[in-house]
């Protein structure tokens, strides 16, 4: 079956088209193409399955795709980079879209698009790059690995990973 | 069926919230959450999650599908909300648990009676390794053991509190037998941590009389601890 059959709001769509829709209201839904979920528009920004909808921090501001993320204490979000273990807790998953208006989708499981920091090699482990907001790979996955690369390429493009697969070491 | 009305986002019900699809107090027709329609296999709605993020109200959306498990057949498992991640899990617990309550999956010897089938064997933790092992947060009530009840595994949801939480930090199950979500890890900080807090303050239905209890609205899977 196609999906451009599935009768969303908006039908099938690839995610540029969706980026430029208006007029869209509160519980609208479109099948996003390009990432293959479905999305619902809450007012603010269009989420999936994969996503929760964060404020972004003063600092940085605003958010890119693909960029880590950490929730600050008042739960806002920052940028994650490699650090203490009590950081990595901190770690709440990817940004699935630019932010708008200060807010973000941000993804905390499934595959998803990131940001690498170095040249990556698909079939390892993801990580908390040292440059903010960036991945790294690792190929001894152990503790504080987030989950695994799903393709390789070079530093600050935007590469499939998996977010949160099974717990590879404890 | 299903995703065919746009007027209501795709869906046949359009938004509903978290409460009127799955608190106690849903069917009272007196409730402030009474929603009661006559469900037909495949029927879909979109499931709100409403919360406080550094002073915005934000809205989460769940797409849930009812479905019929048994397809017309004798009735053994029922009909359900599912989604992404949900899951319809056996209760192992003689008293059963209330909606929003978290169960984990430990390590069993013997085969339940009566017969789980391929379902998940789920209970509330009372040890430390059973809370090392979560599975997720109760959707529905489970009376008595042999039960069978979805359970979110994945995703936004609401959860019961013990204590007090932080949005910065991981959150974990109880250890005590009631379900409850603390900040407090079971054994190791690498044991159970299972999501993080979006909202440290959301009221819980706990009955049908609408009595509300402390809760949390929760991330399943929103942290990196669990691999730490």
């Amino acid at each position: 079956m196609s999906y451009q059959a599935l009768p969303y709001t908006y039908g099938a769509r690839t995610e540029a088209q969706i980026d430029s829709i208006s007029g869209m209201i509160t519980g609208a839904t479109v099948f996003n193409t390009t990432s293959q979920y479905m999305e619902t528009y809450n007012g603010r920004v269009w989420m999936d399955e994969r996503s929760v909808c964060f404020k972004v921090s003063s600092e940085p501001g605003t958010v890119v795709k693909g960029e880590l993320l950490k929730t600050s204490s008042t739960g806002e979000v920052e940028l994650a980079v490699s650090g203490s273990q009590a950081e990595r807790e901190k770690f709440c998953g990817v940004a699935t879209r630019a932010s708008v208006g200060g807010f973000v989708p941000v993804a905390h499981c499934g595959k998803v698009k990131a940001l690498a920091g170095g040249t990556i090699v698909r079939g390892r482990g993801v990580i908390i790059a040292g440059t903010s907001g960036r991945f790294d790979d690792t190929s001894s996955p152990s503790n504080g690995t987030l989950g695994m690369t799903l393709e390789s390429g070079s530093s600050g493009v935007l590469l499939w990973i998996a977010l949160q697969t099974i717990e590879i070491s404890n | 069926m299903s995703y065919t009305f746009n007027e209501k986002g795709g869906t046949n019900y359009g938004i509903k919230t978290f409460n009127q699809i799955f608190s106690p107090d849903r069917l009272v027709t007196t409730s402030a959450n009474y929603w009661n329609p006559t469900l037909i296999s495949g029927d879909t709605v979109l499931c709100k999650m409403q919360y406080t993020h550094a002073s915005n109200v934000i809205d989460n959306y769940k797409l849930l599908t009812w479905y019929d498990f048994d397809q017309g057949g004798s009735v053994v498992y029922g009909a359900h909300w599912i989604g992404t991640g949900i899951y319809l899990c056996y209760c192992n617990e003689s008293g059963g648990w209330g909606v929003s309550e978290f169960v984990c999956q430990p390590l069993l010897e013997d085969e339940p009676t009566p017969s789980p089938g391929a379902r998940s064997i789920v209970q509330r933790a009372t040890t430390g390794a059973e809370a090392s092992q979560p599975m997720g947060i109760a959707l529905e009530p489970a009376s008595a053991k042999g039960d069978f009840a979805t359970v979110a595994m994945m995703g936004v949801w609401p959860a019961k509190r013990f204590g007090t939480l932080t949005l910065d930090s991981a959150v974990y199950s109880r250890r005590d037998g009631t379900g409850l979500v603390t900040a407090t890890q079971p054994a190791s900080y690498a044991s159970g941590a299972m999501s993080k807090a979006l909202d440290i303050n959301y009221p819980v239905v706990s009955n049908s009389e609408s009595e509300e209890v402390n809760g949390a609205l929760i991330c399943i899977w929103g942290t990196a601890a669990e691999q730490w």
